[in-house]
């Protein structure tokens, strides 16, 4: 019986925590001048190492993060697996360089904040300082 | 390999010279610092057939033909300008181990980028990393398509458009080249150089799809004492169009067409190619694979069916028989030496199973299951040969890693 109501407890813990990730939201911001809303298209291609028309540098959180886990699975589509297998053969081509890595959201505000042009995606309910530009959002 | 090495010191010594001439900034910021990295695998195979031979792999365990180690360096000057050198150490007797990049890299937009100096061939969808086995799937991409005549690397510069739009994106390639080395003609190594080498690759990403089309080309020239010296003696006999049969001194064509769709769960890939050469002795050949396989991280299960054929055409028959006994005896040699044309049809299915262990390594197993035609031992002109008798099974196991 106490089994039973451990395993009980630990579904119930496990469905509230599935319930808040698939809650969490995720937007895109930028440190621009300008307002623009960009396609998922777009957003996908920044964050493999493409170009788009406007000069902006993406910024991504380290594997096994949960917003990077998040942001793979809703915008770019790939697992973390083809994620790394993708960029090993950009970088042994010598096609494209994976994005600057920075540990924590708070490290990625900061250096946003700090570089023109810089581009990161950071969860929707966090306080995204007024000089940052939303440029995407995830539905 | 050392003729090509000095040419390619020369060349960058020059483009150096340039660099320092037109003011370059060699004082590189935080962002700007150089990179080294690399990849190893440790493949290991066993064919079950000992008439046969597929890849490098007889019927004993033998860890030599793919096993390797790659070292890159990333050398940045300033925002624009980097130079690249990208060696590889192999465990393989019959290929050597070589310089596979050493390169100028030039972006003077964000759009738009070049290079100069030695560089892979983009020949096919993953042929430039064709030993970066992390890179993908397989533990041998498909050895149908993958296998190309001489186009493995080129001296030269290649020039790369990148284009995007909300809803596509993509880019556009161009180089020029030549290729001169020596490459492997059955058992022995023989002279090889390919003059004119160009291509343009095309390549479109829309959503979860993508696409490849790809032309390229050059004039090739093998040398191979023997039959060269025949060719001269047919020629001398007044039997040109035979002579000519003999000779892989011809214009030479690969057509690629490729697409590709994946998701978090699913992948599916289908690549065909077409080559075709004027040449007797090199037949025109058609090629493809077709993928489909299923993620479960950290695991990833596929299947391939891949075929080639093979088309030599016909061949000049001009020398008479039964008029003179030195004629005949010609003839005889004519034959057998046409006789040593490589015939490479060949179909094969593969079951993989590749485990990502950890962001950096990963674990593969595939069983490739071989139909083959009876051929002679002479192997292909290829650079990587492969030859088998009859059905097969190809059993392998690879450790990738990339640092």
């Amino acid at each position: 019986m106490k089994n039973f109501i451990h395993t009980f407890l630990f579904l119930i813990c496990v469905s509230v925590c599935q319930s808040a990730y698939a809650r969490q939201e995720v937007v895109v911001v930028a440190n621009i001048d300008y307002d623009v809303e960009l396609s998922k298209q777009e957003i996908r291609n920044v964050f493999m190492g493409g170009t788009i028309n406007y000069d902006l540098t993406a910024i991504e959180l380290p594997p096994n993060n949960s917003l990077r886990i998040l942001f793979n699975t809703k915008v770019v589509g790939l697992t973390e697996a083809r994620i790394q297998s993708y960029w090993a053969q950009m970088r042994f081509s010598g096609r494209k360089k994976q994005p600057k890595q920075l540990q924590n959201t708070n490290s990625v505000i900061e250096y946003l904040l700090n570089n023109k042009g810089a581009i990161a995606y950071l969860p929707a309910n966090s306080n995204i300082p007024s000089e940052l530009t939303v440029v995407y959002s995830v539905e | 390999m050392n003729r090509r090495v000095s040419t390619l010191v020369q060349g960058l010594i020059a483009v150096c010279a340039s660099l320092a001439l037109i003011g370059t900034n060699a004082y590189a910021n935080d962002d700007e610092k150089a990179e080294f990295s690399g990849f190893a695998r440790i493949v290991a195979g066993y064919l079950n057939n000992d008439t046969a031979s597929y890849g490098g792999y007889e019927n004993s365990l033998n860890f030599s033909p793919e096993s390797l180690l790659g070292l890159r360096a990333d050398i940045p000057l300033n925002d624009s300008f980097s130079f690249v050198g990208q060696a590889i150490l192999r465990s393989s007797d019959e290929k050597d181990s070589e310089i596979q990049w050493l390169y100028a890299d030039y972006r003077p937009t964000n759009n738009l980028s070049f290079k100069l100096g030695r560089q892979r061939i983009p020949l096919f969808q993953f042929s430039e990393v064709i030993d970066v086995g992390f890179a993908y799937p397989w533990i041998t991409l498909p050895v149908e398509v993958y296998n190309p005549f001489i186009f493995t690397d080129y001296d030269g510069v290649l020039a790369s458009y990148e284009f995007s739009r909300p809803l596509f994106s993509g880019n556009i390639d161009a180089y020029y080249g030549i290729f001169d080395d020596e490459i492997a003609f059955g058992d022995n190594t023989v002279d090889a150089k390919v003059d004119d080498l160009m291509g343009f690759v095309a390549q479109v990403y829309v959503e979860q799809f993508n696409f490849r089309a790809s032309f390229h080309r050059g004039n090739t020239n093998v040398y191979v004492d023997e039959l060269a010296d025949f060719s001269q003696t047919l020629n001398f006999l007044g039997f040109s169009e035979s002579a000519r049969a003999l000779e892989i001194n011809n214009e030479v064509r690969y057509f690629q067409l490729s697409g590709g769709w994946e998701n978090l769960d699913y992948f599916a890939r289908l690549e065909f190619s077409r080559f075709d050469s004027a040449a007797y002795f090199v037949a025109q050949t058609d090629s493809y694979y077709a993928t489909a396989g299923y993620n479960f991280y950290p695991f990833t299960a596929h299947i391939t069916v891949a075929e080639t054929r093979a088309d030599y055409g016909e061949q000049p028959n001009e020398i008479p028989i039964g008029i003179d006994p030195q004629l005949d005896f010609l003839a005889q040699q004519y034959a057998f030496a046409l006789q040593s044309i490589p015939i490479s049809d060949i179909q094969s299915t593969t079951l993989g199973l590749r485990y990502d262990l950890r962001t950096n390594l990963a674990i593969k197993a595939d069983i490739s299951f071989i139909k083959g035609e009876e051929q002679p031992d002479i192997e292909a002109v290829n650079t990587r040969p492969f030859t088998v008798a009859e059905d097969s099974e190809l059993f392998q196991l690879a450790l990738e890693w990339v640092f």
